[in-house]
């Protein structure tokens, strides 16, 4: 029996070892057959073969990239980050974040990331920035920030044929919003308790996804969430829904790097404001939100 | 947005969850044997380190080790991360885990075999190698196929768990689309899919239990 | 000389004597039967003979090479791989057949010939269907063991020591697991091993067959062996454990 047992050990080590190899080998069979499939594609496409990219130039990439500028985002979050018509990723930040890259001579990375882990994903150095709708307010001292960039009140939105028309209507509603939100935070600021104690509940929800759907369909009657979100949902799916003209104060939108990354931040804020000197920003700004207005950067 | 694309962007999914699904089996199924031998091993001191590694995988969620498994070398080790490890992580979160179910499966399977099919080949002459590998497990891997394909099911659903570590895989493309096209048509088609998934490794594991029945 | 011999053999389960210091000899070609009460020690003995079981003392040898020696002075076991040489000697029958139910009937006698004796598959297989022939089961070659009757199964089992070739050969309680109606036709087989010049250690209840098959009978109780010799002097002994034990044993045929 002990032989036996000895003998499995031997066993149990190669295929560890096997299993290791095989597993790196099998993520660069995977990255390079996606990335010749794809190839001319643009950005979803060049994700993947940009990683694989990063990965060939070693250990290039650690703090502040070397190469490449991957930027962390929720890909369920249009009109900021979001999967495209063709199937590719687009928005208004991803845009900014992209020509940014360009300038910088950078190539652009666009990472979907699971908003859950963004912390984790930006101080392990899997991603260089949080370029997302990111509201700056309370993430202060957690973050280096470039911004803020973009001005933003976060809205209610309503059913079109609610009876709801003012803050005060709110009292005793069903309201939803997005978790670890900065419309969330909006709403636990101490001057909007009094409005958040008289709604009838305070669900947190994934995303505004869910949160429309339980609009549309009854299970809510309001959404807390960032007006231009709100303002994109409604004119580009044509939702029967309204935003009250009442809102919370305005809070900004931030680039979030890890803390202490200057650095890179200086370079992007740099490029940022040179964009804006060229006009870049407001064609950008007119192509999303119709509007030159809103760009806020010093 | 056309629904080819669509079709597009989930099929790209598809592929992901298939090769974590595939790689999980490959190296799982002949690791939990591994790991059954220990739980089983007489030293007190190995049986006693795999029963806490089974009880810590079956006790805590797929994600959490996800979790540490992929974070876990930056935030415990401090060394800084290889792009490419995201996959790997994948998939040794994915291998330890089910090697652990599936070592709990071997194991009831080894133990529940009669003490004579050891004798008899003990006195036949066997070794304990030809014993185990021609004449125990060829029948243990009968009595426990049905609990092995309950296990297989239910990975093929646990593949979206790899979301938590940022990996694209089927239905993170699914809800992607779904906000972007504020529709529900992704997510059932993603259902669709995963309905087939499983139909088909439904339909190869029946085969699989069909073609062991030659014997009672 | 004697191929087994036990000296002194014994043996006990959580403090409980099993085997109090048994001792036999089996010699080539001998038929040794081994009777007596349930939990008299009897299986116990045999699964010593046999090496699946450990002996707390005493001796055993086959072929006069010592396997373990266990006596006041001394501690001493053969090596693993005179272990191995001795197990080539012996060959068992059990009492639940322990046929491999995955093998058909043929890969069951002849699959230790091809891994274990490394014959070759045609050599292994014209001996295992000339083993199976002559327990008359050539037919059955192809089927699965659960498909055969119990009897089958056990003259199975026994083809599947024989094809080994050992010198002796056990059998621990070869009918026991049978329907009545079944046992003539593995007790038959048995009695055609004995013209085969094979040694032979039996256990069992089958009183009738031991007397009638037996060069040397042994009456075993409480782990001590009662009486020993020819079928007729057991049969007729004084003795009076042997005495009870053969009238309840009568009682129960009349």
């Amino acid at each position: 029996m002990k032989k036996f047992g000895r003998n499995l050990l031997w066993i149990a080590t190669a295929g560890v070892l096997a299993l290791g190899m095989v597993a790196c080998g099998g993520k660069n069979t995977t990255g390079s057959s996606s990335g010749s499939k794809e190839e001319g594609s643009t950005q979803a496409g060049s994700e993947q073969a940009g990683t694989e990219k990063a990965g060939e130039k070693a250990e290039a990439k650690v703090e502040g990239s070397n190469g490449s500028f991957t930027v962390g985002f929720d890909q369920e979050f249009p009109p900021m980050g979001f999967v495209g018509e063709d199937g590719n990723y687009t928005g208004y930040d991803l845009e900014l974040a992209e020509e940014v890259a360009k300038r910088l001579d950078l190539t652009f990375v666009p990472k979907p990331i699971n908003w859950d882990a963004k912390d984790l994903e930006l101080n392990s150095g899997n991603i260089d920035c949080i370029w997302n709708g990111f509201g700056m307010e309370g993430r202060e001292d957690s973050y280096t920030f470039v911004g803020p960039y973009l001005a933003n009140k976060q809205v209610f939105v309503v059913r079109e044929d609610s009876d709801i028309s003012s803050l005060s209507d709110l009292k005793g509603k069903a309201v939803e919003v997005q978790k670890d939100s900065t419309g969330l935070t909006a709403l636990n600021r101490e001057e909007n308790k009094s409005l958040k104690d008289s709604f009838g509940s305070l669900t947190e929800v994934g995303d505004y996804q869910n949160a429309m759907m339980d609009l549309e369909s009854g299970a809510c009657d309001a959404i807390c969430m960032d007006s231009v979100v709100a303002e994109y949902q409604i004119k580009t799916f044509k939702k029967k829904a309204k935003v009250l003209s009442e809102s919370l104060t305005e809070e900004q939108y931030g680039i979030g790097f890890k803390k202490g990354n200057t650095e890179l931040a200086d370079k992007v804020k740099k490029t940022l404001l040179e964009m804006k000197e060229e006009g870049v920003i407001d064609k950008i700004n007119e192509k999303w939100f119709g509007t030159r207005e809103g760009f806020i950067l010093q | 947005m056309e629904w080819t694309v669509v079709l597009w962007k989930l099929g790209e999914g598809l592929l992901v969850s298939l090769g974590i699904f595939a790689i999980t089996l490959l190296f799982s199924l002949p690791l939990g044997l591994l790991v059954a031998f220990g739980r089983m091993h007489k030293n007190p001191l190995i049986s006693g380190i795999i029963k806490i590694y089974i009880s810590f995988m079956r006790g805590t969620p797929l994600m959490l080790q996800l979790f540490m498994v992929y974070y876990g070398p930056y935030y415990i080790f401090k060394v800084s991360l290889h792009p490419g490890y995201r996959m790997t992580a994948v998939y040794i979160g994915f291998i330890l885990n089910y090697a652990a179910y599936f070592a709990e499966i071997y194991r009831s399977g080894i133990q529940s075999m009669d003490r004579g099919q050891y004798e008899a080949a003990e006195i036949l002459g066997y070794s304990k190698m030809q014993c185990f590998f021609r004449i125990i497990l060829p029948q243990v891997w009968k009595k426990i196929l049905p609990s092995i394909t309950n296990e297989v099911i239910s990975l093929v659903k646990d593949t979206s768990l790899a979301f938590s570590i940022s990996v694209m895989e089927m239905f993170t493309q699914a809800k992607a689309l779904s906000s972007s096209q504020s529709s529900m048509l992704p997510l059932i088609m993603a259902g669709v899919l995963y309905y087939i998934f499983n139909f088909v490794v439904a339909f190869i594991m029946e085969q699989m239990e069909k073609k062991m029945a030659y014997y009672q | 000389m004697a191929i087994l011999e036990m000296k002194n053999i014994r043996k006990a389960f959580s403090g409980e004597e099993i085997l109090k210091g048994i001792s036999l000899s089996c010699k080539e070609g001998e038929v040794l039967s081994i009777i007596g009460p349930s939990g008299s020690g009897k299986s116990t003995l045999l699964r010593i003979a046999t090496l699946l079981e450990k002996a707390e003392g005493g001796e055993l040898f086959y072929d006069g090479k010592a396997i373990f020696s266990l006596t006041e002075g001394q501690k001493k076991q053969a090596t693993k791989e005179e272990k191995e040489e001795a197990k080539k000697l012996f060959g068992l029958v059990f009492q639940n057949f322990n046929l491999f139910p995955h093998w058909t009937v043929v890969k069951n006698v002849m699959d230790p010939l091809i891994h274990v004796q490394r014959k070759t598959k045609e050599e292994a297989e014209e001996k295992a269907k000339a083993v199976l022939s002559q327990m008359g089961l050539l037919e059955k070659a192809e089927q699965y063991p659960y498909s055969l009757s119990g009897g089958q199964k056990q003259r199975v089992a026994i083809a599947r020591a024989l094809a080994l070739e050992p010198k002796i050969l056990f059998f621990d309680e070869p009918t026991s697991a049978l329907d009545p109606e079944l046992t003539g036709e593995v007790l038959s087989v048995i009695r055609s091993l004995k013209g085969q010049k094979m040694a032979m250690v039996i256990v069992t209840h089958e009183m009738t067959f031991a007397k009638d098959i037996s060069d040397r009978i042994l009456f075993m109780a409480d782990g001590e062996v009662i009486c020993e010799g020819s079928p007729e002097e057991v049969f007729s002994s004084e003795q009076e454990r042997m005495k009870s034990f053969l009238g309840n044993y009568q009682n129960l045929l009349s």
